[in-house]
């Protein structure tokens, strides 16, 4: 079965933040929300012997996503290929999601299609029409891998196995995006 | 997370909606508060539905609550379920109050007094998630119940104390020391449960309430006002008593100080009586007024302790 | 891959948007139908192929327009980007349509700086500039009107204006470069005739990349695809950097060096290179002036100080005789320089080892040395080789002492420059422009030339490939270099050049103190540094500073009159507030930008310029190295015609120029365009367009690599490097006085203090100029020096009682580039506020928390930034960033807010400056402290501020036609 989701080579990201702003333009995100960012984690250590690397974050498309189980409407929901989207015209603004999320990636968005949840959809629409999503194609440090989990195969697969691959904090949601970063420690939770 | 005020709002109206009704629940049981049972559950149903209100505020698209039936296992509907059988068990006992149907109203009266439990507790469990830490505990529904259970009771006495009959009111007292103490307790629990809470972090941490941003609104809000001041309320109801046995004033005299910043209150008998000189009623509406205050300041706090597990973007 | 167009689709569907990019939505539904599935089947939908200018990368992209507006930006990814593209491409149409836009020519009707404007013709403002300017020429001298370009635009509209305003006379200028880049331009131009030092680096094949003060995110993204996967493929990434970086975090070694101790460590590495076995002697012999002998100036004042020439040993000697020790032959050799054939020796003796006879030496082997390095007696005087001279200087500086200049590690030093001996000759280098903003520009970009030529590493596989190959063999210079050649060069322009050293606002930089290091002792001594009349960059004279004191206060001359173009230097020079004085000076200042600015605020005229994206132009990378990115040319071509009235840049210059009568020699734009992708016609068919129009069809022309075409063999040793297509190997050093160098200070001249400059030939000989005769002449010394920056602990104890921290500025934010991009909501809004990096240690002695605006104070000024706590930096260390303003600030309001966080404010402009280039100091030393009135007024704080900025809809782009200016914006304080 399919399992779409994306995996980020974090020691070729350089934090430049061209997904979070292609992002707003392939998605129209309003100003003041973002579906995607990059935080820099570190410099940790004491100088001169540091480490930084860049964590580009945004929706986890979990496997066991808590915003699903909270919403009351059924607006929030898993598709078939693993996907988590939000269905705007279900959406009751009720933020149940919001706060069930444990990274902190769902915005409850004035600004745009007022009342309603937004995050990232890794693009649902370009990936129906068999494209990679926005931040994926252009990466400058092509550290964006989309694909099939479920295919050792695929380029998802490939990276996962061949880094030392992590996980945001797992509360129970099992996370599928996979960060690969071999030159520090990570810092987060596996 | 930022304050959901309406969300606040309505658990702190809930709870005190279903204090009430507990406490009435348990004069069916006793067989008391037939003078006050009416003006006291219409008093609850309001401020359910007030609540209720409040809470439909929050709601970005209000015209789309059709949908919200389209998960009935979410926290939310289970929610929305309770508050709808409290609501209609206290509705019915409201109108059988008026009149004397003294089986019926025991029976719903018991009846909205169990939902008076459970609401609180289903309110509160719905915050109970693994992506909150600081909420993420029975220690969250327990204080909602308990919390409510304090400034239901201390409502209810005051009110038998304002209106109602004399034979009530030592029991009604009892029930308010109870409930006094319970919401101290839940409190307590609560607090302690954000300072082991898992996946520690100095945004939901101790810290943050005794030395941090939050400091003046946990000791002065939530220790001073909330605890303090009702425990103050529990020391003058125990002079009054002495001050009844002495026969030295009238049974709901009692002579109140201002609660001063140590917390303790202080009575002065003799000097300025006159001016000081306050009833038992007052003082248990000054209780309501403390614990309101604090259960309004417990819950600023346990939002805005309530970060995500990790706060990636917002 | 994600977007499926074929090489063949994108030529049709561009063959479409060419025909159709300037009459806009012109249905076409067989180009629909070619653009796949990615394509809107909209009848007016257009993907326009072009090429980004929102930094120095130039990637490639396509442009998505619909009914004549651009709604997407995407990458192409057959090109050398890869399809990425960075936040600032997709803002493009953030840019585009922007609120602060100029979109008609504006005259000024209130005061300076009073943001009051009323719309005018373009015939109107031509003719009021036309009929000023010439006013003033007429009065005051052509010289006193200067004029500027900003590194905002692209090279050949630079060429336009500066050939517009050289034809016209003008002299002065603030410069752009002389900041950055054109500091290692100008020095590796000197010593071989090529630029190596930003570009030219091998990543494709280098087992080592040393990367110096510079972000892989600051331009040109995809240079770090290059530098992974060397890094991948096992490749060692050193990088020198006082700040962890992006690229420190990258690296597997890091040098946080002191700032502007660099000449130590550079130093340091050339010492071990030439006492390790990987020194390529064989280079330094057989292709640079390490062999020749040096007429050294001895403390009596005896001895020329240049090369020593056959003339200048026997009576009747040739000048271009260039005297060697041959150790095959123990004889005394001479290197023939006159490939001009003008004395004597030229012919197929020219570049050949001579005998005393005249008679070419075959199987010569000239001596690097003398015996111990003590001198060779010729005719009764010793002579030491250039190389003596080089080792002499260069041993002092052990691994220890640049631990000690540069506060470093020793062991981190030893490692790093191990690392690059061991991966020689395949270990490349490459720079940021930081190294470059010091009083010793041209002479640590000396340093790093010696460093890279004794390490072996020019042109080899992995090396420095030396120059860009433009794709078809013509780059922008021949836009000028052309009608020069033809003779077409006008009366005043000549007469300009001929008079220069009395029309330079450069005449009166003398002399200068500045801190050297002595080399035997590594003492710091204060000299006395002659300054050479810093003449760069097709420029007859001015550099920022002199600039703004003429115009400021008259010195040496006044300045009346001041053409700008895409520039703004209150933001981007030191001294701000002095430039702003003098603009209030000026009789007649035009302004020709895409948005309104603090310096545009000033001006008396104001034309529209065009988006990059809303013309064409032939682009190419200036960033990103090595095969095929270097040997690229690609399409920029239009998104739709310009907004309102604007024009391209280079239309602008054209049409100026008819009012003013000066002959460009090209008809426009397109004529040049063609004769550049045409190419010569030695070029292979397959890279020559028939025209721009064909190129326009191509999107794009890689090159071939030289080294391909001569068997693998280095581009030195089969005459590539030569520009005098003689095809001699060797190099080609630049030719003094032509408009790439000095006209001002060259010898036979006589210096302010009345001393002569004695009069011999310039060194024209084809090897690479180890030792510089002209880099001494431009007063740095032939050398690189250890010189120390103005205002550091170590040169201004005095100053650290009350500026304890070092001051370091400029470094390169991914969100802007340069002053671009502050109204842009997307990019404001990855960066909201200029930020100061200070270490958490400092940081909490001082008080300061994470996101406190403070103040940053040097002895000149103060400026307020937002603090962010970071082990990046160094204790005692602050970074501050450039280029700041606040758009949302009204005019009226401190010129949109130049004041406020330009950390260019805080330096003073009153030298030393590099004496060859004229760079100023840009750091130094600063207290700091929390602004307890925290942030800027009316700046935006939210996201919701930046609303403002959004886009203008295309009916609020047709109801406002500026009839009284632009409608700023703003967030109060008008």
């Amino acid at each position: 079965m399919t399992r779409h989701t994306m995996a980020i080579d974090l020691d070729s990201c350089i934090g430049c933040h061209s997904c979070a702003v292609v992002c707003k333009q392939e998605n129209n995100v309003g100003l003041g929300t973002f579906y995607s960012k990059v935080l820099t984690i570190g410099p940790s250590g004491t100088y001169p012997d540091l480490e930084m690397y860049y964590l580009p974050v945004a929706c986890q498309h979990c496997e066991n996503p808590q915003c699903v189980s909270v919403c009351p409407t059924g607006a929030s929901y898993k598709r078939d290929d693993g996907i988590v989207l939000v269905d705007h015209s279900k959406c009751v603004g009720c933020q149940y999601c919001v706060m069930a999320c444990p990274y902190g990636v769902r915005t409850y968005d004035q600004a745009k299609d007022k009342g309603v949840i937004e995050k990232c959809t890794l693009c649902a629409h370009l990936v129906d029409d068999g494209k990679d999503p926005a931040c994926v194609r252009h990466c400058p440090g092509q550290a964006r891998i989309f694909g099939d989990a479920d295919d050792p195969t695929s380029k998802v697969s490939e990276l996962i196995a061949s880094k030392k691959a992590h996980k945001l904090t797992d509360v129970g949601n099992k996370p599928s995006v996979t960060f690969g970063l071999d030159k520090c420690e990570w810092k987060g939770g596996e | 997370m930022a304050v959901q005020w309406p969300l606040l709002i309505f658990s702190v109206l809930l709870g005190a909606s279903s204090g009430v009704m507990i406490f009435l629940g348990i004069g069916e049981i006793k067989g008391s508060f037939k003078k006050v049972r009416f003006p006291l559950s219409l008093i609850a149903l309001i401020l359910l539905a007030v609540g209720g209100c409040a809470s439909a505020m929050h709601l970005g698209h209000i015209d789309r609550a059709l949908y919200i039936l389209g998960n009935v296992g979410s926290a939310f509907s289970r929610e929305l379920f309770a508050v709808g059988f409290t609501g209609l068990m206290t509705l019915v006992y409201v109108i059988l109050a008026r009149k004397d149907y003294p089986a019926a109203s025991k029976v719903f009266g018991i009846l909205a007094a169990i939902g008076g439990l459970l609401l609180p507790l289903i309110a509160g469990a719905s915050y109970m998630m693994p992506a909150r830490p600081a909420w993420d505990s029975f220690a969250l529904p327990l204080m909602y119940l308990g919390t409510g259970i304090g400034m239901g009771f201390v409502l209810s006495a005051a009110y038998v104390y304002t209106k109602g009959d004399e034979a009530d009111k030592p029991f009604s007292m009892k029930l308010a020391t109870i409930g006094i103490i319970c919401s101290i307790a839940v409190t307590l629990i609560y607090v302690i449960w954000i300072a082991i809470a898992p996946f520690p972090d100095p945004t939901r941490s101790f810290m943050r309430l005794a030395g941090g941003d939050l400091a003046a609104a946990f000791w002065l809000g939530v220790v001073l006002v909330g605890m303090g001041g009702p425990i103050a309320v529990l020391v003058m109801a125990k002079r009054v008593s002495l001050v009844d046995e002495d026969g030295k004033s009238g049974a709901d005299d009692v002579v109140v100080a201002s609660t001063d910043a140590s917390g303790t209150a202080t009575a002065e008998p003799a000097v300025g009586a006159a001016a000081s000189k306050i009833s038992t009623a007052n003082a248990l509406w000054g209780a309501l007024a403390c614990l309101v205050v604090g259960s309004v300041i417990l819950r600023v706090i346990m939002y805005v302790v309530a970060t995500s597990v990790e706060q990636l973007i917002y | 891959m994600s977007l499926k167009l074929s090489r063949r689709d994108f030529i049709k569907a561009s063959a479409v948007a060419s025909a159709s990019a300037m009459v806009l939505g012109v249905a076409d539904a067989d180009f629909a139908d070619e653009v796949v599935e990615d394509a809107v089947t909209s009848d007016d939908v257009q993907v326009i192929p072009s090429a980004c200018r929102q930094c120095y990368g130039r990637c490639a992209l396509f442009g998505t327009v619909e009914d004549g507006r651009l709604t997407k930006i995407e990458g192409n990814p057959d090109l050398f980007s890869e399809g990425t593209l960075c936040g600032r491409a997709f803002a493009i149409s953030q840019e585009l349509y922007n609120p602060t836009r100029v979109r008609y020519p504006q005259r000024r009707v209130g005061e300076k700086g009073s943001g009051q404007w009323k719309r005018i013709t373009w015939d109107e403002a031509y003719q009021e500039a036309a009929e000023k300017f010439t006013q003033i020429g007429n009065e005051f001298g052509w010289h006193t009107i200067a004029h500027q370009y900003g590194t905002g635009r692209d090279m050949l509209q630079f060429q336009a204006i500066n050939k517009l305003w050289l034809e016209l006379g003008s002299t002065a200028t603030f410069g752009v470069g002389n900041l950055c880049w054109v500091g290692s331009y100008f020095t590796s131009q000197r010593l071989y005739g090529d630029e190596t030092q930003y570009t030219g680096w091998d990543g494709n094949n280098t087992d080592c990349i040393l990367i110096w003060c510079r972000q892989e995110r600051s331009r040109g993204y995809y240079d770090w695809l290059t530098v992974k996967r060397a890094q991948e493929r096992g490749a060692q990434v050193i990088c020198v950097d006082p700040r962890f970086t992006c690229t420190a975090a990258k690296a597997d070694q890091w040098l946080p060096i002191r700032p502007g101790s660099d000449m130590a460590l550079v130093l340091a590495f050339i010492n071990e290179i030439i006492s390790s076995e990987k020194c390529a002697t064989d280079f330094a012999r057989y292709y640079t002036n390490a062999p020749f002998f040096i007429d050294e100036k001895d403390e009596n004042g005896n001895g020329s100080g240049y090369q020593l020439r056959q003339s200048m040993i026997a009576e009747g000697g040739n000048v271009e005789l260039y005297p060697a020790w041959d150790e095959a032959h123990d004889q005394l050799i001479y290197w023939s320089g006159d490939w001009q054939d003008k004395n004597g020796v030229g012919g197929a003796r020219a570049f050949q080892w001579l005998d005393e006879a005249g008679n070419i030496v075959e199987g010569a082997v000239p001596a690097l040395t003398t015996p111990d390095g003590k001198g060779r007696e010729i005719n009764g005087k010793t002579y030491r080789t250039a190389w003596d001279l080089l080792v002499e200087h260069v041993t002092p500086w052990t691994v220890e002492r640049a631990a000690e200049f540069c506060e470093l590690d020793a062991d981190r030093i030893q490692k790093a420059i191990g690392t690059y001996i061991d991966a020689s000759p395949h270990a490349c280098f490459t720079r940021g422009q930081k190294v470059e903003f010091s009083i010793n520009t041209s002479g640590i970009s000396q340093a790093f030339t010696i460093m890279m030529a004794l390490a072996g590493n020019f042109d080899t596989k992995g090396g420095q490939n030396i120059g860009r190959e433009p794709a078809t063999g013509y780059d922008s210079f021949m836009f000028d270099v052309v009608p020069n050649q033809q003779g077409r060069m006008g009366a005043r322009r000549k007469q300009t050049a001929m008079n220069i050293k009395k029309l330079s606002v450069c005449q009166n930089t003398g002399y200068q103190q500045i801190l050297q290091a002595d080399d035997a002792t590594g003492e710091l001594k204060e000299i006395t540094q002659n300054s050479g009349g810093q003449v760069i960059y097709g420029q007859q004279g001015g550099f920022g500073a002199v600039t703004t004191k003429a115009m400021a206060k008259g010195d040496p001359f006044q300045i009346h009159g001041y053409w700008q173009q895409t520039s703004e230097p209150i933001l981007s020079i030191e001294g701000g507030k002095e430039i702003i004085e003098g603009f209030k000076n000026l009789d007649f200042f035009v302004n020709v930008d895409i948005f309104m600015t603090p310096s545009g605020e000033l001006a008396d005229i104001i034309l529209p310029a065009a988006h990059p994206n809303e013309v064409d132009r032939v682009e190419w990378a200036h960033s990103g190295h090595g095969y095929p990115t270097s040997h690229t040319y690609l399409i920029r071509q239009p998104f739709h015609a310009p907004l309102g009235e604007a024009k391209d840049d280079m239309d602008i210059c054209f049409e100026f120029a008819k009012y003013m009568d000066v002959d460009m020699y090209w008809k426009d734009k397109y004529e040049f365009f063609d004769y550049m992708v045409k190419g010569p016609a030695t070029l292979p068919p397959q890279l020559s367009c028939a025209s721009f129009e064909d190129f326009r069809n191509r999107i794009s022309v890689t090159g071939v690599q030289m080294t391909d075409v001569r068997g693998g063999k280095p581009k030195y040793e089969t005459g590539f490097m030569r520009k005098t297509s003689d095809f001699r190997p060797g190099f080609n050093t630049m030719y003094r006085g032509n408009k790439m160098g000095s006209v001002y200070r060259f010898p036979g001249t006589t210096l302010p203090d009345g001393t002569q400059i004695p009069a011999h030939p310039q060194s024209d000989n084809g090897k690479m100029e180890l030792w510089s005769e002209d880099l001494l002449l431009y007063g740095n010394g032939p050398l690189p020096m250890y010189i120390e920056p103005p205002i550091t602990k170590v040169s201004r104890p005095d100053l650290t009682d009350e500026y304890p921290y070092t001051l370091i500025t400029g470094g390169r934010s991914h969100a802007f580039f340069h002053t671009e991009y502050r109204n842009s909501p997307w990019m404001r809004e990855v960066h909201m506020f200029p930020t100061m990096d200070i270490n958490p240690e400092t940081a909490a002695k001082l008080g300061i928390e994470q996101d406190d605006w403070c103040w940053i104070e040097t002895y000149v000024d103060r400026i307020r930034q937002r603090a962010n706590l970071t082990n990046a930096i160094k204790p005692d260390t602050v970074h501050v960033e450039h280029d700041w303003w606040f758009p949302e600030r009204a005019a009226t309001d401190d010129l949109h807010g130049a004041l406020d966080a330009n950390c260019n404010i805080l330096f003073e402009n009153n030298g030393p400056y590099d004496p060859a280039v004229g760079t100023d100091n840009f750091g130094g030393l600063c207290k700091v402290y929390k602004a307890e009135e925290g942030a800027p007024d009316n700046i935006c704080m939210t996201s919701e501020d930046l609303r403002v900025f959004l886009p203008l809809t295309r009916e609020q782009l047709q109801s406002d036609m500026q009839d009284f200016g632009v409608n700023m914006p703003n967030k109060g304080g008008m």
